[in-house]
């Protein structure tokens, strides 16, 4: 499959009369936008906002960030396939994505809630998303609604601003365009005779309220592991449903730009072959973290993978499923690669995955999510900060006299990610 | 007829005709020695006491699920997982405030029955 993505770049969000992409600014009408979220009854109110880099902001909580992408070319294929647009086949063609523009969902879905993006200040450097324009959009749901009716409607409203933001650059002439193919099994070898055919497993956090990922609109808890093409993940095949566990669970942009794809990508027919990807799920029964991890193992020995990279999302239980899948796959004769993160308490001292086995003896680290961070206090407050004491990596009376708040670095959104899309590891 | 260890009065109520309910008003770290002593006693663990993404000390409620039968006496895997779940558990915090004890309770039921809500 080949996809080409023209990468337009955006380096500020302005509200205006129009909808447009213009001179790498995005103008937002934010009535076009209001008319499509009020369209589904369950949300009572919406108003919008901007967080730009630098800025003295904090945006809190927050749900989901998506970029804004489109398809070019075609009426058949939509972005996010099985849940905006028709369950077409994704990941060919041609795709436009607004570089460096982002919609951030924020609001309270339960009682708690959790994810801090700090714009400027310590803490920015810990969240990729101090580095984006943010669009933020925040919801009021209607009153007495379920949590599951909210989170739903909350996860539809922020993939529907961002694909009609994305559809705005349809026609405009991408910064950079890059290409993206992965070819059949048998041409694979043919091509590079004496590259490593490498594959890629991305577990998936699966638990129930809060906790799903979809695929084509499937909630990947009722799925068997599964095949799907990189490219495909581009274009939105898998979202965040994913509300809980801020710093190490996978944003839908997480997913639009997973590094991992695009490492292997970059080192594909040099050092490598990217030969595949996996995707599999992390679920609350022990039989089907068995059943799930089975399958991994035995669809790397069928794709003849002389290596695979594996990511993990989320922590604690989901530690099991990554050494499951870790033992597994090397029990088949399969060396692994595990990318993962750290609960090692705040002096770092505690042990720092809740399963461990000793086939995994290849680990990357997205840092330790107990390490505390103060953060200062901001000119402005994008939500509220009415949950920074109950957010996960928050604690009672975290907040100080000079209105800095201190939290563990488990607040911030993306700040140990296990897809690498961040900063901290250790060596 | 499998266990349901539980402090979760929704857990309770939702399963009692599905499982051999045993509640207890105690705090998750209890109900986790609970799980650890029915371990022990050759039940193995259905359910990952870990499930969901809330740290330890988030939430009060804890619910697992364990096999009726008390024929996994040499089951490492279970014993396993359950001492580490205790350990991650020995710190965490015991006193939560009213206000959010509803929603707990909802998404604690949620690990054990994604389709609950769907009959709440």
């Amino acid at each position: 499959m080949k996809l080409e993505v023209g990468y337009i770049n955006i380096t500020d969000i302005q509200f205006g009369n129009e909808c447009k992409v213009a001179g790498g600014t995005l103008h937002v009408n934010q009535d076009c936008l209001k008319e499509l979220i009020l369209s589904d009854a369950r949300i009572a109110e919406v108003s919008f906002d901007i967080a730009r880099p630098g800025e003295s902001v904090r945006i809190t909580p927050v749900k989901d960030v998506i970029e804004p992408r489109t398809k070019v070319g075609t009426d058949e294929m939509g972005i996010f396939p099985g849940i905006l647009n028709k369950v077409k086949t994704v990941g060919m063609g041609r795709t436009h994505v607004l570089k460096g523009a982002a919609v951030v969902t924020c609001g309270q879905i339960v009682g708690f809630q959790e994810g801090i993006i700090d714009m400027s200040g310590p803490g920015a450097d810990y969240t990729p998303f101090s580095a984006t324009n943010n669009l933020v959009v925040l919801f009021t749901p209607k009153a007495d609604i379920q949590p599951h009716d909210y989170e739903q409607a909350l996860r539809m409203a922020g993939l529907k601003v961002a694909a009609f933001l994305g559809d705005l650059g349809k026609e405009v002439t991408p910064d950079v365009v890059e290409t993206y193919e992965t070819l059949p099994i048998l041409e694979q070898k043919a091509k590079y005779p004496d590259l490593p055919r490498i594959g890629y497993v991305q577990m998936l956090q699966t638990q129930g309220l809060l906790h799903d990922t979809y695929v084509y609109g499937v909630d990947m808890k009722e799925s068997l592991t599964t095949m799907i093409n990189p490219t495909e993940v581009m274009d939105g095949a898998i979202i965040s449903g994913n509300c809980v566990s801020a710093c190490d669970k996978n944003t839908t942009y997480h997913h639009q730009n997973n590094p991992v794809i695009a490492d292997m990508f970059e080192e594909n027919g040099k050092s490598l072959i990217f030969a595949g990807m996996i995707i599999t799920n992390e679920n609350v029964f022990l039989m089907d973290k068995e059943r799930s991890s089975d399958w991994t193992a035995k669809l790397c020995k069928m794709m003849g993978f002389d290596g695979v990279v594996i990511t993990q999302e989320g922590f604690g239980n989901p530690d099991t499923d990554l050494m499951m899948n870790c033992k597994k796959v090397e029990d088949v004769g399969v060396p692994t690669v595990i990318v993962t993160d750290e609960y090692a308490g705040r002096d770092g001292t505690s042990q720092s995955l809740a399963d461990v086995d000793a086939a995994a003896n290849a680990v990357v680290t997205g840092g330790n999510a107990n390490e505390v961070i103060t953060l200062p206090k901001m000119d402005k407050v994008i939500g509220t900060l009415q949950y920074v004491d109950v957010i996960a990596g928050g604690f009672e009376n975290n907040t100080q006299p000079d209105g800095s708040i201190v939290v563990e670095l488990q607040a911030i959104i993306g700040a140990t990610n296990e897809l690498g899309f961040n900063k901290m590891s250790a060596r | 007829m499998d266990i349901l260890i539980t402090n979760n009065p929704l857990c309770r109520d939702y399963f009692a005709d599905i499982y051999n309910v045993e509640f207890s008003d105690i705090s998750a770290y209890f109900i986790l020695q609970k799980v650890r002593d029915f371990v022990h006693l050759g039940h193995g663990v259905l359910t990952h006491p870990r499930a969901g993404g809330l740290p330890p000390g988030t939430s009060p409620y804890k619910s697992v699920l364990l096999t009726g039968r008390q024929d996994m006496k040499n089951s490492l895997q279970s014993l396993e997982i359950v001492e580490n779940s205790v350990k991650a558990y020995e710190k965490a915090r015991t006193e939560f405030s009213e206000k959010h004890l509803e929603h707990f309770a909802k998404l604690d039921l949620s690990l054990l029955a994604p389709n609950a809500h769907k009959k709440h």
